[in-house]
């Protein structure tokens, strides 16, 4: 069953993304790497993260860098399994609204509380890993009892056509 | 004398540890001063969208220093010059936070000596 196993945390800010990774570094079976700049992190998507921690604004990054949102429409349309949860400075709801839109999983403010909540983010992520999992289990146990079904009625079928079995049962 | 800083949450997040303590604070030592340069440079230039970024990269690490009169300096440089609205104000409040923060970075200092 698919769990998580490397995180990408991409921020311009040094001590951020530092602070988060040395929070995160608690839990030995993460691969965690740190990326400075959005273009970076797309570069190595061959490695194919199972969560990128994404910092919404690189102003800093240089005038041509490109900015969260773009950042993560590249990661959805390269690995659509990968879960983004955007960081940001930015309290106001319509930021939070928009980057859900375009796919992120979900929305950290940069604040005191946004360590523990990167936490929670991860176990939620986990969480619905498994129930896809499990979805995907089901799925398959159905189809193939679905096909036994078919093949028992096909057999049945043919049995009685070639006679080999009563029109009713012996017991009637 | 009332502190600057208050180094509750970095204690916190640290488990008190003084080495983590130490890389944190000179991290924010080496930045913040060429942070408060980059935004008056930006003010004299008018250059109110890069004053507004610069004043947004730099609020997490206020609040994570715990400098908690900087907090509302900071948010306000950073809404008025996104806004480009009573950009008069600018001056002044850039003015307050560099006191703010040259009393905070002398605190810094003296926690990790």
């Amino acid at each position: 069953m698919k769990t998580v196993k490397t995180i990408f945390i991409v921020d311009d800010d040094p001590m951020q993304a530092m602070m988060l990774q040395d929070y995160l570094s608690k839990y030995s079976t993460f691969t965690l790497t740190v990326f400075n700049s959005g273009e970076e992190c797309l570069k190595n998507l061959d490695k194919s993260p199972d969560i990128v921690f994404l910092d919404y604004n690189f102003d800093k990054a240089g005038r041509n860098a490109m900015d969260g949102i773009e950042i993560l429409k590249e990661i959805k349309k390269a690995k659509p399994l990968t879960e983004v949860v955007m960081i940001s400075g930015q309290d106001r709801i319509e930021v939070a609204v928009n980057t859900i839109k375009y796919g992120a999983f979900d929305y950290i403010v940069k604040s005191e509380s946004a360590f523990h909540r990167s936490e929670n983010v991860i176990f939620n992520i986990i969480k619905r890993m498994k129930l896809q999992g499990e979805a995907r289990l089901y799925k398959k146990l159905t189809l193939l009892f679905g096909v036994c079904l078919l093949g028992f009625i096909l057999l049945v079928v043919i049995l009685y056509q070639m006679g080999y079995i009563a029109k009713s049962p012996g017991w009637i | 004398m009332e502190r600057t800083t208050d180094m509750t949450f970095l204690k916190s997040f640290t488990g008190g540890n003084p080495d983590k303590m130490k890389k944190y604070i000179s991290m924010f030592l080496s930045y913040c001063p060429g942070q408060i340069q980059t935004m008056k440079d930006q003010l004299e230039a008018q250059n109110y969208d890069g004053l507004r970024g610069t004043a947004h990269a730099l609020k997490p690490q206020i609040t994570y220093m715990g400098i908690k009169g900087g907090e509302d300096l900071i948010k306000g440089i950073e809404n008025l010059a996104g806004t480009k609205s009573n950009v008069e104000k600018l001056p002044e409040m850039l003015g307050n936070f560099q006191t703010i923060c040259t009393s905070a970075m002398e605190e810094l200092k003296q926690e990790i000596a």
